[in-house]
């Protein structure tokens, strides 16, 4: 069991390391860094601030591989005249220019011994480009440096990006990566600060409660309701009530949720007045605000359940073992509920244990309407706000619970099959 | 067992006559540090937590600014090059240097808060201390700290002495730090790991700026290097509300970003309330100062209010719940959970009568309406270097007029806004400085009326296109979702032989090609931050184009009279003059069309009759000190609306048992049969 358990652990490492790789590559190919800092810098933003935006949240660095040079900042200069420059220390630096025309510059530093250039830069004396490239020069010493652009009137201003090179050796140039920075660090369950410096953990722990105290009751009820009216069914298959029964299944799975939501605030909060609308407290005094979201959940979600559970005990209904028990005489109540039903919890554990770390995750419509502050919207949320630290987060958490769940779900074999051995 | 409680009150029993006020919000709000907080969303919340100097009168309109901490409303004293004092209100380049002075009122505390416990950090200990001239100024060298991310950097840069300096000072010092650490830790260092266990402190006290200094303990110097008098504005603001170094101090301790605990949740400041649960998910709860002055309720302005003069604030706690959607927030409303409510769509034909009255179940409940312009402006844009509809040649500016003519905003309003908001004529919102009711659109409307679009088919024709042309409209809408506002903008255009291609696009292309000034029209809008027309006429202003310089003005619109016109009004005191000014500037936009005006918004708000002080304030201002409840009211009407209906209960109990009835009896049956053979 312990070795199997270890096995199937080690499996689930490349997994989810797959999953990160592949949400970053997709995350990453729609919304670049740049789209995610103009984003959330706000509508008086200017190209230093968005710069900056990313280097303090490490957006600036090479996604896999950093081959030393990485940005310091960047400037737009609109008009003739002389732009500041982010200081830097001693060492290989430059310019990355992205011109739309000729353009006139001259570089200079303070000190002025401090700059070493290099073609077609010329220490001092303005050179006319023409499309954008990159310069590169040397620092002998820290320096603050400033760059002359001299712009031809109505001309469109001229983007620097300002690199410095970083003699990385090979391991860093694999840690000190976008990548690596963000995901080493889920493998102990540490998810960080998001991109507005909140941390996701304790917004995760802090939404979870809320989520549980509406999910576990609709799955627990659900389940029982929708086994004990799918065995009656399955039961009198072929009769009126099972014709009837499934008709019934077939209208609450064709119904959206959102319109027992809307019929169920209307009749119990609106009209008969018993429950609130929406709302959410913590303690015992939670009752009353989940009270109705319960009952629809529950409601909503017995169409389907039924259907399929319905189908998992005619399954069994045919086998050999329950015409034995037919023929030894025993009540067809004992037939289902001792015999029928314990054959057919395979495939319902499989169900149900596997959707029980997905507990956590809430669900979304519930609680928009709700007003219940838990998990339902948090990823959805993230992906609007372009909130990339939120998504990938929540993408891992959900790749290792989705394990967990699988995990969870082998181990209940052996305790209902005692055929099942785990090795 | 829930169903027992029979009760939809959402509220536990012992708040049922209190004093609290009760409002909602949609979208969380993300910042609550003044130096970052700017979204409308989070300054509902900050405006009642932080004190700027000014604030805006709560009564007055047009808008004036009065003191709110500082004595009086700072003049600036204007020195030319040589440092010699220029008398009066010299023009903009004599002046090199413009320097406002500020008094506070003595004896204003802050709210109790963790930080002023010496070695604290737990958040459950609180004290205060008095404020003093040197929180302003440690406020102001924050904005320009790199780490702090001040939405507003640029333009404190290019007006304060000596920012961009101080900010550069506290880049390099960081960097050192960060350096530091980056050699001890080695290939695995973190910055944000790293930071989180051990956060960076920089004593701001230890960085000089030009333009903030403390003069007393009670009065400090902002100097700025250009005359720019909408900073008194800006000076009204959260940017400029006081920060004690202590807050700084406290939350730079180890543990505290990992527990969350930073000025975006557990802010400090010196205003009417202060936070005590702020769960931007779920409610954000404020409770009144303790350490708050005495300050009385305005006696000026209209209306007169019978509290003129009574110590302020008026609630005990102001309770704002998040709720998602609109239908069960209005739902809360009708019943009395909540004091007050915006109107949705959906909600439009239960609250208004088709004369735009109040419907008669508003009427019973003593529901009143309030509306207030917002002064934002939408409109459409030309791409003003687009070959097509770019360009000022007369042909060009016919087809822009026809366009302008044929899109017509009375009919969107009617059809998609319940006839809510106001068609615009210019850029100039109400409210702002420059707006006169009287001044039409000459080029779109015959008086009140707007042209025909036979007129503008002719326009068409002289702009050289009699058989109609193809035009891009680029978006960030959803060809579906927005599909009946995106077929209504066709059929405008349609109307005069144009045919509009919609290029839908996610919100980052979108962006991308308004940087790169690849389209042809596009929707865009924008709300101003002051009354002050400079925030909203630098929307055209050439410098500011979006596709060379990577500015706001995303119709890149760039005439060098306007321009000129522009830089002579922005350094203006609010003067005939300056009037003058703008309205040539206005009928020039007008005459040029870079942009469709399409209408200034409008907020509907519906309050029940125990909230009172309600006058809207559509600039940010700490409104919720000025705001009375009268708790009793609203318990008597909440017990009157909402009596429980428990009857139906034990008949659906009787029924579902009925229902079971034939089920039992089917089974029954089937249990008792003989075995067929």
């Amino acid at each position: 069991m312990t070795a199997y358990l270890a096995r199937r652990i080690l499996y689930a490492l490349p997994i989810v390391v797959g999953v990160n790789v592949i949400t970053f590559i997709l995350f990453f190919f729609v919304n670049t860094p740049d789209d995610v800092a103009r984003h959330k810098a706000g509508k008086r933003s200017t190209l230093e601030q968005i710069e900056r935006w990313k280097i303090e949240r490490g957006y600036h660095l090479p996604y896999f591989y950093n081959d030393g040079w990485q940005s310091v900042g960047a400037r737009e200069a609109n008009a003739t005249g002389w732009v500041e420059l982010p200081a830097l220390g001693p060492g290989p630096a430059a310019l990355q220019l992205d011109l739309r025309q000729e353009v006139r510059l001259t570089l200079a530093s303070d000190p002025a011994d401090a700059l070493k250039v290099e073609r077609p830069l010329i220490q001092g004396s303005a050179v006319s480009l023409q499309q954008s490239q990159r310069l590169n020069f040397t620092l002998v010493k820290g320096a603050s440096l400033r760059l002359h652009v001299a712009l031809p009137d109505g001309a469109p201003g001229v983007v620097v990006r300002v690199l410095a090179w970083r003699n990385l050796g090979p391991v860093e140039r694999v840690t000190q990566t976008l990548f690596f920075q963000r995901s080493l660090k889920y493998l102990a369950f540490d998810f960080g600060l998001d991109d507005d410096r909140r941390s996701i953990s304790q917004e995760i722990w802090r939404r979870v409660p809320p989520s549980l105290a509406v999910t576990v009751p609709v799955s627990v009820l659900g389940l029982l309701v929708e086994i004990t009216l799918a065995m009656l069914l399955a039961h009198y298959r072929g009769s009126a009530l099972d014709v009837w029964g499934r008709v019934g299944c077939i209208a609450l799975m064709s119904t959206s949720i959102l319109f027992f939501i809307i019929l169920g605030q209307w009749l119990f909060s609106q009209t008969l007045r018993l429950v609130p609308v929406s709302g959410f407290s913590a303690g015992p005094d939670a009752v009353k605000f989940v009270v109705l979201p319960v009952l629809i959940g529950v409601f909503a979600g017995l169409g389907g359940g039924i259907r399929w559970y319905r189908n998992l005990f005619l399954e069994e209904m045919g086998k050999d073992y329950i015409r034995t028990a037919r023929m030894k005489g025993l009540t067809e109540g004992a037939i289902l509920y001792r015999h029928a039903l314990k054959n057919a919890m395979i495939p319902i554990l499989t169900g149900v244990i596997v959707s029980i770390p997905f507990l956590i995750i809430g669900s979304l419509v519930m609680e928009s309407f709700f007003a219940i502050p838990g998990m339902g919207s948090f990823m959805l949320e993230a992906i609007q706000a372009q909130n990339f630290a939120v998504v990938q987060a929540m993408v891992f958490l959900g790749s290792v619970l989705y394990i967990v769940g699988l995990i969870l779900t082998d181990f209940s074999y052996t305790l209902v099959d005692p055929r099942v051995r785990l090795q | 067992v829930g169903f027992l409680a029979c009760t939809n009150n959402p509220y536990p029993p012992s708040q049922a006559d209190e004093n609290y006020y009760y409002g909602t919000f949609g979208e969380p709000p993300r910042f609550l540090d003044p130096a970052k907080t700017y979204a409308s969303d989070e300054l509902i919340i900050a405006y009642q937590i932080y004190e700027p100097p000014v604030q805006y009168h709560f009564l007055k309109r047009p808008y004036e600014l009065v003191p709110l901490t500082a004595t009086e409303v700072p003049t600036p004293v204007y020195y030319d090059r040589n440092g010699t004092r220029l008398p009066g209100d010299p023009p903009s380049e004599q002046v090199a240097r413009a320097v406002y002075t500020i008094h506070l009122k003595p004896g204003i505390r802050f709210q109790n808060h963790p930080c002023f416990v010496p070695g604290n950090d737990d958040v459950t200990r609180t004290a205060t201390r008095e404020l003093t001239a040197a929180d302003y100024v440690w406020q102001i060298k924050r904005l320009a700290n790199p780490t702090v991310d001040c939405p507003i950097f640029s333009l404190l840069q290019e007006s304060i002495e000596g920012f961009t300096e101080l900010s550069k000072a506290i880049a390099a010092e960081l960097a050192r730090v960060r350096e530091e650490r980056r050699k001890t830790i080695g290939s695995l260092y973190n910055q944000e790991t790293d930071e989180r266990q051990n956060p960076i402190f920089l004593d701001l006290d230890r960085f000089d700026i030009a333009g903030a200094r403390t003069v007393d303990r009670y009065t400090f110097e902002l100097s700025l290097k250009k005359k720019y008098p909408q900073i008194k504005h800006w000076l009204s603001m959260p940017f400029f509300a006081p920060m004690p170094r202590e807050a700084d101090r406290f939350f730079a301790q180890a543990g505290m970003i990992d527990r969350n605990l930073s000025l975006d949740r557990c802010p400090v400041g010196t205003g009417a309330y202060r936070i005590e649960r702020f769960d931007p998910n779920y409610e954000i709860v404020l409770t009144r100062n303790e350490n708050f002055r005495d300050e009385p309720f305005p006696s000026e302005g209209e209306p007169v209010i019978p509290d003129a003069g009574k110590r302020m604030p008026f609630v005990d706690k102001v309770v704002y719940k998040r709720e998602k959607e609109s239908l069960p927030r209005w739902t809360k409303f009708t019943q009395g959970y909540y004091d007050l409510s915006g109107i949705d769509k959906d909600q439009f034909d239960q609250t208004f009568t088709d004369g735009m009255e109040l419907t008669e179940s508003m009427k019973r409940k003593h529901v009143r309406m309030e509306s207030a312009v917002y002064p934002s402006i939408a409109y459409y844009a030309f791409n003003m270097l687009d070959d097509v509809v770019g360009g000022y040649a007369p042909e060009r500016k016919k087809l822009r007029q026809a366009i302008s003519i044929a899109i017509d905003n009375e009919e969107f309003i009617e059809l998609f806004r319940n006839g809510r908001d106001s068609p615009a004529v210019g850029p100039v919102p109400p409210g702002i400085f420059g707006y006169d009711p009287s001044i039409v659109n000459p080029f779109v409307y015959d008086g009140r009326c707007r042209k025909s679009v036979e007129e503008a088919r002719r326009l068409l024709a002289e702009a050289g296109y009699p058989r109609g042309l193809v035009i891009n409209f680029d978006t960030a809408m959803s060809a579906t979702v927005d599909k009946s506002f995106l077929d209504w903008l066709a059929k405008q255009f349609a109307k005069i032989g144009v045919e509009l291609r919609v290029r839908s696009t996610d919100y980052n292309r979108f962006r991308e090609k308004l940087r790169k000034g690849d389209y042809q029209m596009c929707a865009m809008g924008w709300g101003a931050d002051c009354p002050d027309p400079e925030n909203i006429l630098f929307l055209l202003y050439g410098p500011n184009g979006a596709a060379k310089f990577g500015g706001p003005n995303h119709a890149n619109y760039d005439r060098a009279e306007y321009n000129r016109l522009f830089e002579k009004m922005r350094s203006m005191e609010d003067t005939p003059e300056r009037l003058e000014l703008i309205q040539r500037m206005v009928r020039m936009v007008q005459e040029d069309a870079p942009w469709v005006y399409e209408l200034h918004g409008v907020s509907f708000s519906l309050f029940h009759e125990w909230i009172t002080n309600t006058k809207a304030l559509t600039f940010g201002a700490p409104e919720m000190k000025y705001r009375r409840i009268d708790g009793r009211l609203r318990a008597a009407r909440r017990a009157e609306w909402n009596r429980a209906v428990a009857w139906p209960l034990p008949i659906m109990a009787a029924f579902l048992l009925l229902a079971c009835i034939p089920a039992f009896r089917f089974v029954r049956e089937r249990e008792r049969r003989s075995a067929r053979l």
